[in-house]
């Protein structure tokens, strides 16, 4: 189904190649679970496959990519046979309505309409979202905006489709929608299918083979069955591991009832929970129940409708604002996409951002510079947008930290992040909760909330359904909130 | 902002049909002078985005321009009879008339063009274009524009935000502004740029491009009901025409 030969991909303006020397080969039917670190080369060599290197996306490419026997001239040809989901779905919706997606693909085939009716009824009862057909994209939950992305695709009627992290911003509950979804696919086994994933997840058990790429090359290949591919998925799943100091008796965090809504529906309804210094909360809830927007009001971004918020002395309700620059001094704030807080043109300066303007002691501030990971070299003269998608990441966490925060909201920190990179903002979390300050953390990461945090905070519909330390939170609550992929 | 349609009869118009009374109301507006006429129209303009609920358009600064604008001509326009002198400084006949006709063409077609972009669905925009034949790469132009319109407000937001908690104070004067917009360039540029190769990717992905036509699932075609109202514009702007620029057609 899929051969290729000696595939060499490098980026513009990029010394070393991202995919050097790949050679695989994969039969119609396989489900491969193709694994790796972040920058290992697999989304680079799925994209090449698919064409997009070097129509859309301007790299040097060498080799050889055969779909079906037959080697296509450009990406528009590929997608008559090969279709690749991407990572936010959100991103690859060119339409408004559910139907106008799933219908985008056999349009632009010049199907006739009665094919195209049926090609679009048959993706979504595929995804099980046939109920969602005539709905607006921008009403969807975020499960329900992958299933569509995958119904889009799966209209067309590919031979190959690939997956790229499907399931990376998703709660644990969509997750085993999708991946019950992508399960039904395989088992049709119409279609090869590629999922590309730094961790195995929910995917173990269905993957008929799994391939590891390590610095541009294939490092790994084995089927199911072989005694070695229990092991490897086994350690690419590894829990973490992080220890703690015990947390404080000082409470830095009082709400109380707070409230919030947007053109008549409740975002926040009756929201109270206090917090203590030197905890590690994990902020947790399905997509849409309305985390991110608990956190912008912590920070001041949001002002309460109705009830009162004390964050550090900052109080907020209806009638009292305190501006988020004033909270900001108190409060480091990291946001869920990386490229929307970096602002400066080097590493260093990055990083003194804050401190410079809150006018704090540096000493605090060039410590996070010394502290981060790349040479003196990098961080006084490269760009922040010229890393790494894990080290951007670490810079944004020091970049909110560096004037002196006693307490740090993060949005999501662990979206996109391979284990390595997870790990290494474990750690940094660990680092800063030893320093005394406050973490809290929306997350969807269960084994980081039962391992990593003091505390946690489950919401479910705007509303807080539990909240307290980690260690009151019995194996049947977890399961009864986020499913068996939280045993 | 909303961007969509709403169910009543002006936005199951087909889109064509809507873009043409907007230039016709243009051109409308363009002919008439006369301040009262002129006044009758912005508050029908003010009812019809009040209806169509075409919220979130920045009307402070749209609204101060207008002002400025009126308050240009009255100063410095010293045409027609004198209503009041202080010093070097008089109002005039000709000033207020005018200030009111241009401050009143500008908001009117500011806000008609809103109304417009608030009950146009940016898919059934491209689908009427390219039923009425127009290539379809093109059609889909405007549709992509508008639907990333909400997308880039919501990504600015964020990036203000994310300016302000870390501490980059609101600064409304011109060495604040030229701060801001330097540090907010950058993180843009980049969202821009990886969400125009995500969109080309998944649209070059699903064969957009691959044939010279494209089937519709749902064309959307002119209906009688678009061909009167456009007919019936088209007769009201065409009176309006003479009785506003022929002498003759005045006098009777």
């Amino acid at each position: 189904m899929l051969d290729v030969r000696d595939l060499y991909v490098r980026y513009e303006n990029r010394s070393k190649p991202a995919v050097d020397g790949l050679s695989l080969h994969i039969d119609l039917g396989e489900f491969v679970l193709l694994m790796g670190d972040s920058a290992s080369g697999k989304s680079t060599a799925m994209q090449a496959v698919c064409g997009f290197i070097p129509d859309i996306i301007p790299a040097e490419k060498r080799g050889e990519v055969r779909i079906g026997g037959r080697v296509y001239e450009d990406a528009t040809a590929v997608s008559s046979v090969a279709c690749m989901v991407q990572q936010d779905p959100e991103t690859q919706f060119c339409t408004e309505t559910v139907e106008e997606e799933v219908a985008f693909g056999p349009e632009n085939l010049n199907m006739s309409r009665t094919n195209i009716r049926k090609a679009v009824d048959e993706s979504l009862a595929n995804v099980r979202a046939t109920h969602l057909v005539n709905r607006k994209l921008s009403t969807l939950s975020g499960g329900e905006k992958q299933k569509v992305a995958i119904a889009s695709m799966l209209s067309v009627r590919p031979q190959l489709l690939i997956l790229d992290e499907p399931t990376s911003n998703l709660d644990p509950r969509s997750v085993s929608d999708v991946v019950g979804v992508i399960d039904a696919l395989r088992r049709k086994k119409e279609m090869t299918i590629v999922v590309v994933e730094h961790r195995p997840g929910g995917f173990k058990d269905l993957a008929s083979r799994v391939m590891v790429m390590e610095k541009g090359r294939l490092v790994f290949d084995c089927e199911r069955g072989d005694p070695v591919f229990a092991d490897r998925i086994g350690t690419a799943d590894a829990p973490p591991s992080t220890t703690m100091s015990p947390k404080g008796d000082l409470a830095v965090v009082s709400v109380k009832g707070l409230s919030y809504g947007v053109d008549g529906a409740k975002i926040l309804d009756d929201v109270t929970f206090d917090l203590k210094d030197s905890a590690v909360v994990a902020l947790m809830g399905e997509n849409g129940a309305g985390k991110t927007t608990l956190l912008r009001h912590l920070m001041g971004l949001l002002t309460p409708q109705s009830g009162s918020i004390d964050v550090l002395g900052h109080v907020q309700d209806k009638d009292v604002r305190t501006e988020p620059w004033t909270v900001g001094r108190d409060v480091g704030f990291v946001f869920q996409n990386p490229n929307h807080q970096v602002f400066e043109r080097t590493v260093e300066k990055e990083i003194l951002f804050a401190a410079q303007n809150y006018d704090t002691s540096m000493n605090e501030a060039l410590k996070a510079v010394e502290g981060f990971e790349a040479s003196e070299e990098v961080r006084k003269f490269v760009h922040p947008h010229c890393l790494s998608f894990g080290q951007k990441r670490r810079v944004n966490i020091r970049s909110a930290s560096s004037h002196g925060p006693r307490m740090i909201l993060m949005d999501e920190p662990f979206s996109g992040q391979d284990a390595k990179n997870a790990e290494a903002i474990r750690g940094m979390i660990a680092d800063l909760q030893r320093a005394g300050k406050t973490v809290v953390v929306v997350t969807h990461d269960v084994r980081f909330a039962k391992t990593s945090c003091t505390d946690v905070v489950f919401m479910r519909a705007g509303k807080v359904v539990r909240a307290g330390p980690v260690s009151s939170v019995r194996e049947s609550e977890w399961v009864e909130l986020f499913g068996e992929v939280a045993r | 902002m909303t961007i969509g349609r709403t169910d009543d009869d002006t936005s199951r118009l087909n889109p064509i049909t809507k873009a043409l009374l907007l230039v016709m109301f243009s051109i409308l507006v363009l002919l008439v002078v006369d301040p009262i006429h002129m006044s009758v129209i912005v508050v029908c303009v003010l009812v019809a985005k009040e209806h169509f609920h075409a919220r979130g358009l920045v009307t402070r600064g749209i609204i101060g321009f207008a002002v400025a604008i009126f308050l240009a001509q009255i100063l410095f326009n010293h045409s027609g009879d004198d209503l009041a002198s202080w010093s070097v400084f008089s109002v005039t006949t000709g000033g207020v008339y005018d200030g009111v006709s241009i401050a009143g063409k500008f908001l009117s077609l500011i806000m008609m063009s809103w109304v417009f972009v608030a009950t146009t669905s940016p898919s059934e925009l491209s689908s009427a274009l390219t039923t009425a034949g127009f290539p379809y790469r093109y059609a889909f132009l405007p549709a992509l524009s508008m639907r990333f319109v909400p997308v880039f407000q919501f990504e600015l937001a964020t990036v203000r935000e994310a300016q302000v908690t870390r501490g980059m104070k609101l600064d409304r004067s011109v060495k604040g502004i030229v701060r801001s917009a330097r540090y907010t360039t950058m993180p843009m540029l980049m969202t821009a740029m990886s969400r125009v190769n995500s969109i080309t990717a998944s649209m070059t992905g699903r064969g957009f491009g691959m044939h010279k036509t494209r089937t519709q699932l749902r064309p959307i075609r002119m209906t009688a009901w678009d061909v009167a109202f456009l007919a019936s514009s088209a007769v009201f702007v065409g009176v309006t025409f003479l009785v506003t620029r022929c002498p003759s057609l005045q006098a009777v």
